[in-house]
């Protein structure tokens, strides 16, 4: 058992992980690691979720700590709840995430089908929304199921892995911090769920906690499976690199079959918001390749360019990192001159069908080109 | 017009009379336990060397550390009872949450947490309890916190909330100070609210500093108006600093840095401020540091407000170089610099040393450090030189090769040739740069707000009335009143067009 201490945040300055075994808990210093790999996962669309982490150190204090559970090991019958944050990241800011406040639609949808849930799943594992499923796992007692919907995060709700299979999320939950909470009984497809949820939610103050139910076959067979292990792992990793002062890159290609597309100084920023995205691109000159080396962003990382050749496109997992640090770095804290490192990871299998590539490949992100990838395949 | 600045720094509180734009006389006299000694006596020395010109100054303006190592070293701090408008939202992180237990032990007093605050559309969460803040009130009153800090969710928006709390304890508890978190910090409610926990914290300590202060001005003869410097290089008068220690915390490597374009009349530059431990390599935009954006870490405590860019280099004059193996630094003689550094007489090698056997600083004895072969001489300007150059790209904002200022007592460490370097500007003075940088210093307004669905103009403009109103509230003069920053970040995953923007002015006092 490796023993280090980390500097990241003030949350846990102590973890005590082996980063090539997967905890089958959720404890203190797991969290810590999954904060990390959730940042990682988020491909540029957020950060270390320091406050959510806070959150969900005070309530695994309270409630105990939650045990995560492989999707197999679940009967196919077996009731899970889907939750997850909608909204925008700022207003987390101020308002913090509540566990009580994110239990609710659970509860809501628990009255409307006349059972209770047996597990917990998130939709999305990329940075707060990755946690937020801890926090409600541990109030509900019920155990978090180590999958999700998108395998890392996506801007819209149509990429779910859900929503690429034509799953009906109705009736889904929707509830605010003053208990107002709406139960979108039925709708005709999946856009429609998204503009009514978005609609509800820029009525609550931008900010709703989400619940639809499913049951373990149907997230057996059209979910993410592993990704909270692949963040855990991701995470623990990082640390440990950081801790050891060791190359952490050598880990990530390594463990992750990542591959180093560029390592230099951020040469050029270009950052415009059209429709509630974030789009831009940096340039890195590339120290030791000698070439230049574009990222273009749609709120997250979208496609790299090596000397004006495509190389790597989403769904392929592309991560900014701080070079020295080896922390990753979303979108908006992109800045001139900062060294970086920009490193491609395979994406989950689910989405390198030809059906999935016309949602979450570069011409869903409204690229004319086809999906580029230095990977063989998807995720191990 | 002549004025007096003063910064008292860790080792050294450095003074000088500015009679114009001409440094008229300067002086360097230790930092003493107490700090306004140290000022009495730097004053005194100034007013020795100057004679009779130096009672026509109209203002002393100090810099000064003292309150944020009061932090750091968790001394003189007093209790602090939080009030947080947030009810029914964020009440899931405590105020306090992951401070050090020892910080927290020192200042923590008891939390209330009541109803209120705003959506980030504007809107009431819920609406303000009157009745349930006159009973926080009583009991605040009833304990034995001696300051309030109150903050709301989304305050920076809509600082209402916040304002209708300080004027109930006002009013039941006048004898408690109010801090209110809307006048410190940016949106980011954990982190605003701990700036103004700590500036809470400070106010006993401010209030003795400021009356010492003052005395120390009226001791020496002086009948000059007493300012001091913040965090952006811009003055506060001693009564705003008296009610916002916080705004002193950064004073230092500020002052360095508006000194540094003060004397060599480059207002976009890259300055280093080579103290006795550490560099500080810092942006000037306009003549002004460029303010950090991301969360400062004080004293083991997460902050979020106005603070410079600074980036730290473990590097100084006094930085020791091991010989076996060859290694620069990190440690530092720091202030027995001038014991133990070989060129005075010490077993130490410094970076001092080859700077004195080089003859570009002309201090210690020569004859001491002159058996430093040349392989040393090169692999010290090859270290020395990689650190330096590796910062100021670091620091850059925009491509190409850029202006660097040296300044500081160590600033004739820094090799003259520089990769990316356009040009390397040594000053005269450069040694007392803070304390030029502190008399020189100008007032400012500022804000940093979302506004929604009026264009990125519209915003722009909407947002520089209001730092402009801000900064004459503060009594600048508004003939000269410049935009120092602006700086606009469109919202994601919101409707309609809604972009936070910050900006910031400065001018001169008025009537100064």
């Amino acid at each position: 058992m490796l023993r280090f201490t980390v500097s990241l945040g003030y949350l846990e300055r102590r973890s005590s992980l082996d980063f090539n075994i997967v905890p089958k808990t959720i404890d203190l210093p797991t969290l810590h690691a999954l904060g990390m790999g959730a940042a990682v996962l988020s491909a540029g669309g957020g950060s270390y979720p320091y406050l959510e982490c806070l959150v969900a150190r005070d309530v695994l204090a309270a409630c105990g700590d939650v045990p995560m559970i492989d999707v197999s090991t679940l009967e196919d019958d077996a009731r899970v709840a889907m939750v997850c944050m909608a909204g925008a990241p700022l207003p987390l800011f101020e308002r913090f995430v509540d566990a009580d406040h994110f239990t609710r639609p659970v509860r809501a949808l628990e009255q409307r089908l006349g059972h209770r849930f047996d597990a917990i799943a998130g939709y999305e594992i990329g940075s707060m929304n990755g946690i937020i499923p801890v926090v409600i796992a541990a109030k509900t007692g019920l155990p978090l199921v180590d999958v999700d919907t998108f395998g890392r995060s996506f801007p819209e709700g149509r990429m779910t892995s859900f929503a690429l299979a034509d799953i009906d999320m109705t009736p889904m939950a929707l509830s605010d911090i003053r208990n107002n909470d709406v139960i979108i009984e039925n709708s005709v497809n999946g856009d429609w769920t998204e503009t009514i949820l978005r609609a509800v939610t820029t009525s609550y103050g931008s900010v709703a906690a989400v619940a639809s139910a499913t049951n373990a076959g149907v997230l057996k067979r059209h979910g993410i499976a592993g990704t909270y292990s692949r963040a855990i792992r991701l995470g623990s990793a990082l640390l440990h690199a950081q801790a050891a002062r060791a190359d952490w890159t050598d880990l990530l290609t390594q463990t992750e079959q990542g591959v180093v597309l560029a390592r230099g100084r951020i040469a050029d920023v270009e950052r415009t918001t059209t429709g509630g995205f974030v789009r831009g691109k940096i340039r890195i000159d590339d120290a030791h390749a000698g070439g230049s080396v574009t990222v273009h962003f749609q709120n997250e990382y979208a496609v790299v360019e090596q000397d004006g050749r495509v190389v790597s496109t989403v769904p392929d997992l592309i991560c900014v990192f701080d070079s020295e640090r080896g922390e990753p770095i979303g979108t908006e804290a992109l800045r001139y001159a900062q060294a970086v490192t920009v490193l491609s990871m395979p994406p989950a299998a689910i989405h390198l069908t030809e059906r999935a590539l016309r949602t979450v490949g570069p011409r869903g992100f409204g690229y004319d080109f086809d999906y580029q990838s230095p990977h063989k395949g998807g995720a191990a | 017009m002549k004025r007096i600045g003063i910064d008292v720094g860790g080792t050294n509180t450095d003074a000088v009379l500015l009679d114009g734009t001409r440094v008229a006389a300067s002086i360097k006299t230790p930092t003493t336990e107490d700090v306004t000694s140290g000022v009495r006596n730097a004053l005194d020395g100034i007013i020795q060397k100057a004679g009779a010109s130096a009672h026509e100054a109209t203002a002393v303006i100090i810099g000064t550390t003292h309150f944020i190592n009061a932090v750091v070293e968790r001394k003189r701090l007093n209790k602090v009872a939080a009030v947080r408008i947030c009810l029914p939202a964020s009440a899931s992180i405590p105020p306090l949450s992951d401070w050090p237990s020892d910080l927290r032990a020192l200042v923590g007093g008891e939390s209330y947490l009541l109803p209120g605050g705003f959506e980030v559309d504007g809107r009431e969460i819920a609406p303000f309890n009157d009745r349930m803040m006159r009973e926080t009130a009583k009991r605040i009153a009833d304990s034995d916190a001696r300051a309030v800090a109150i903050s709301s969710v989304f305050s920076p928006l809509r600082g209402e909330h916040e304002e209708r709390a300080a004027a109930i304890l006002q009013e039941v508890c006048p004898d408690v100070a109010i801090t209110q978190s809307r006048h410190l910090g940016r949106i980011g409610l954990l982190e605003r609210e701990n700036v103004a926990i700590m500036n809470a914290a400070l106010h006993d300590l401010a209030k003795t500093t400021t009356a010492a202060l003052r005395e120390a001005v009226a001791a020496s003869g002086l009948s000059a108006r007493l300012l001091l410097t913040q965090n952006d290089g811009t003055i506060m008068s001693v009564e705003t600093a008296e009610q916002m220690p916080v705004f002193c915390f950064s004073s230092g490597p500020t002052n360095s840095m508006r000194g540094a374009a003060f004397l060599s009349g480059i207002e976009d530059a890259i300055v280093i401020d080579v103290g006795g431990t550490t560099s500080d390599i810092g942006v000037l935009k306009r003549g002004f540091p460029r303010v950090a954006n991301t969360v400062v870490e004080i004293g083991g405590v997460r902050t979020l407000f106005r603070m410079p860019d600074v980036l730290s280099l473990a590097f100084g004059g006094g930085t020791r170089i091991h010989q076996n193996p060859l290694r620069l630094g990190p440690d530092s003689v720091a202030f027995r610099l001038l014991k133990e550094a070989r060129a005075f007489g010490g077993t130490m090698l410094t970076a001092t040393d080859f700077a004195v056997a080089r003859g570009r600083i002309d201090i210690g004895d020569r004859g001491r450090v002159n058996d430093l072969e040349k392989n040393l001489f090169d692999w010290f300007d090859t270290e020395v030189r990689q650190l330096i150059e590796n910062g100021v790209e670091s620091v850059k904002t925009q491509a190409g090769d850029s202006v660097v200022i040296a300044v500081g007592g160590g600033a004739p460490l820094i090799p003259e040739k520089l990769n990316g370097v356009s040009e390397l500007v040594f000053v005269e003075n450069y040694d007392v740069a803070n304390a030029v940088g502190a008399g020189i210093a100008q007032i400012s307004g500022d804000v940093d707000q979302v506004f929604s669905n009026i264009g990125r103009e519209g915003a722009i403009e909407a947002a520089t009335e209001i730092a402009k109103r801000r900064a004459l509230d503060s009594g600048a003069d508004s003939d000269t009143l410049k935009i120092v920053d602006v700086e606009d970040l469109p919202l994601a995953y919101m409707l309609g067009d809604h972009r936070r923007v910050r900006v910031r002015v400065a001018g001169e006092l008025r009537g100064l």
